[in-house]
């Protein structure tokens, strides 16, 4: 396999699984009309919105500065992802940022993938 | 027979063999018993060795000691290997996932999920089944073929495949390859109704393939003549009952294959071929090299691996050939060109399907060397859009397959090539939305242009006929759009009173006004459907922000109707099996529902 499929393979793979991870998580709840994932999302984001600067821990980890929340509200966020992370994927068509993400990655790999 | 006899204990098993054995020698109570002259079993005496023998045994007399000898021993090997059958047969069983079939059976004690229209009153008791009607239909089906595995089992060597013909024949990559050994008439004939669904619009497209036993016979003999020759085949077909005829499993390609056809009851949810599949599966892989080929999960089968494989087709245009390998299920395809490999999002770049059709001079010899300038993108666009003018189909087919292979080639060197990459997959972009534009008067020439260059299948625009065409402009060209226009297109399940409430209250199917009402929004469903699928394809190759959003909000809105209709799919499953109005509005909500599922509903690549 060739540097370049490998690497792509990679960017595809991390832009796909960022997106599960992190922006998703950020979707404009504006544009979305599903209630239950307009519901979660409104509901992560308030809770995320909710730690303050004040609230945060300052940990040492292999030399760098690592943040860490409030250990209360980000169990909480992770208990809402972990429950609703399969229904939002099979609906995922209602959010359109993945929408966004799937016409990038079809573009990005010139409408075919490499055989990995 | 008691099923659970047969499950009860060990020590029944020679009492169960027996009768086995006993209705093997006597009459075959449940074969049907009308022949077809064209497949009727294509058995000669080694096959049916076992009667031959058994008249031998009895009649002749004079036999030496040595033939009486082999007879016996023939017969003892049979007994063994029924034996085995039904050994597995009782282990197969405890491998079915009773929970789901129990699921499946507790539904009527489930809450309503789409309105009383379920209710149990609604659904005829005899329809349910359970794990005992499993069970007997299973041994009924291995008893039909017992003889033709005992042939399998003494005859074949070498790779088994034991294939999933119905799932097979859904395929749409199997009906390419179908297609390359009929005319396109002959294509059409068997496919049509498959493609189109039935006239009247109750079944929906791609949800039945509506052929005869024999013609799937046909069709499956001759991918397995074509492309399987190397490999022993078991492959399973299923098919209702005919009343003027009878099919028996046919052995093909020098009885190297064989095709086992199972004959089910039109009120028979239970799928029996699958479970007759899974089986065989299940008994020769103990024996010898094995591989189920199918596109289905089986999930109610409790087996642990990835076991379940499927064909990976390999479009080569160095060859201009199509090759067929085993690889892992729901793998996608490759294309090959140049010697380099690519995985092939098949779904998205059906253009693979002109591979056969490419005219060579069509392209003047335009090889997407790295040198290229803009000259050179400024005078293929000048031709595509002359080619556009001229309706010239084929030339703008050539066209765009052959730029979807100079990016194959140029990806073989991403890095020095990016620039040049960027410019042709901007110029396929410009090209299918000038297409879109240039046709958008012409709905009938734009759906059959889009369905030769994307997935987008025809159906899409032949079912959106019936809206007018500013409607439509608006729809997928007027971006600021937010689909108020298709406020209308709201649907209620439930049945809804005056107040506007809903009321899970028994809806009276002799009231017509309540009928008109339930039937109009199911009608409702389907069109938003139906405008889902075009604005999903045109936008994704529009690519533009605010129609993204329109679509979005679209699927928001289908998804609530459809998870309802999801929960309760069995129920709807079962009412659709009679043949009065009321359940043929089922009938068209399951077929509806299997459609979206094709079009890749709640199927996400995660």
């Amino acid at each position: 396999m060739s540097d370049y499929k490998i690497s792509n393979k990679i960017t595809i793979e991390h832009k796909i699984q960022e997106f599960w991870e992190k922006d998703m998580w950020k979707s404009n709840i504006k544009h979305i009309h599903n209630d239950r994932i307009k519901d979660v999302l409104c509901q992560i984001q308030k809770l995320t919105s909710s730690i303050k600067p004040n609230k945060k821990f300052y940990l040492m980890t292999d030399g760098d500065f690592k943040i860490k929340t409030d250990p209360k509200i980000e169990s909480q966020i992770e208990k809402l992802k972990r429950e609703n992370i399969n229904y939002i994927k099979t609906h995922a068509d209602s959010i359109p940022e993945y929408h966004n993400l799937i016409i990038e990655y079809k573009k990005k790999s010139l409408f075919l993938s490499p055989n990995l | 027979m008691n099923i659970d006899d047969i499950n009860s204990s060990d020590s029944n098993s020679s009492l169960n063999l027996s009768e086995f054995e006993e209705q093997h020698n006597t009459t075959n109570n449940y074969k049907p018993t009308i022949s077809n002259e064209n497949y009727s079993i294509n058995k000669d005496d080694s096959i049916n060795k076992d009667d031959a023998i058994n008249k031998e045994y009895n009649e002749n007399d004079e036999l030496v000691d040595n033939d009486k000898q082999n007879i016996r021993e023939e017969l003892l090997k049979q007994k063994t290997y029924y034996k085995m059958l039904l050994s597995d047969y009782k282990k197969f069983l405890k491998k079915i996932n009773y929970q789901s079939v129990n699921a499946e059976l507790s539904y009527d004690k489930t809450e309503m999920s789409i309105g009383s229209a379920l209710s149990k009153k609604n659904i005829d008791k005899s329809k349910n089944y359970n794990m005992k009607d499993t069970g007997e239909n299973l041994y009924k089906n291995i008893f039909n073929i017992k003889k033709d595995l005992y042939f399998i089992f003494e005859n074949f060597n070498g790779k088994i495949l034991v294939l999933d013909g119905e799932n097979i024949l859904k395929s749409y990559k199997y009906q390419q390859l179908i297609k390359l050994h009929l005319t396109q008439t002959q294509y059409e004939n068997y496919f049509n109704y498959w493609f189109y669904g039935s006239n009247n619009g109750l079944i929906q497209p791609m949800t039945s393939l509506n052929l005869s036993i024999n013609d799937k016979l046909y069709l499956i003999e001759l991918i397995v003549k074509n492309h399987l020759d190397l490999f022993n085949c078991i492959v399973i077909l299923s098919g209702k009952i005919c009343t003027d005829s009878n099919i028996n499993s046919l052995f093909i390609n020098q009885k190297k294959s064989i095709v086992i056809p199972v004959i089910y009851d039109k009120d028979d949810i239970r799928e029996q071929d699958d479970h007759l599949l899974l089986y065989i599966y299940y008994h020769f892989t103990k024996i010898f090299d094995c591989e189920i080929i199918s596109g289905d999960k089986f999930k109610w089968f409790n087996h642990s691996g990835d076991y379940l494989k499927n064909f990976r087709l390999e479009y080569n245009f160095d060859e201009n050939k199509i090759n067929v390998e085993i690889t892992n299920a729901y793998t996608n395809d490759v294309i090959i060109y140049n010697n380099h490999k690519y995985q092939l999002g098949y779904y998205y770049f059906p253009f693979i399907k002109n591979i056969f059709q490419m005219s060579e001079k069509s392209f003047m010899n335009f090889t997407g060397d790295s040198t290229v300038d803009d000259l050179i993108f400024e005078q293929l666009q000048t031709l595509i859009l002359e080619f556009i003018n001229e309706k010239d189909y084929d030339s703008i087919v050539n066209f765009t397959t052959n730029i979807f292979l100079i990016l194959i080639n140029l990806n073989a060197d991403y890095e020095n090539n990016i620039l040049l990459i960027k410019k042709y997959s901007d110029f396929i972009t410009f090209l299918i939305s000038k297409i879109i534009h240039s046709y958008k008067t012409n709905f009938d020439e734009l759906g059959f242009i889009l369905n030769r260059l994307t997935s987008m299948s025809k159906k899409v625009f032949d079912k959106i006929e019936k809206y007018d065409i500013p409607t439509l402009h608006k729809i997928i060209f007027d971006f600021d759009d937010d689909l108020s226009n298709l406020s209308s297109l709201t649907v209620d399940l439930f049945y809804t009173n005056d107040d506007g409430v809903n009321k899970n209250v028994n809806i009276d199917i002799n009231k017509s006004e309540q009928m008109i009402k339930f039937k109009q929004n199911i009608d409702n469903y389907v069109s938003m459907t139906e405008l889902y699928l075009l604005l999903k394809s045109t936008s994704f190759l529009l690519n533009n922000n605010k129609s993204i959003i329109k679509i979005a909000k679209l699927f928001s809105h289908i998804m609530k109707i459809y998870d309802k209709i999801d929960s309760s799919i069995h129920k709807i499953r079962k009412i659709s099996n009679s043949s009065t109005d009321f359940n043929k509005i089922f009938l068209s909500v399951l077929s509806h529902h299997i459609f979206m599922k094709k079009n890749g509903f709640c199927k996400k690549d995660y």
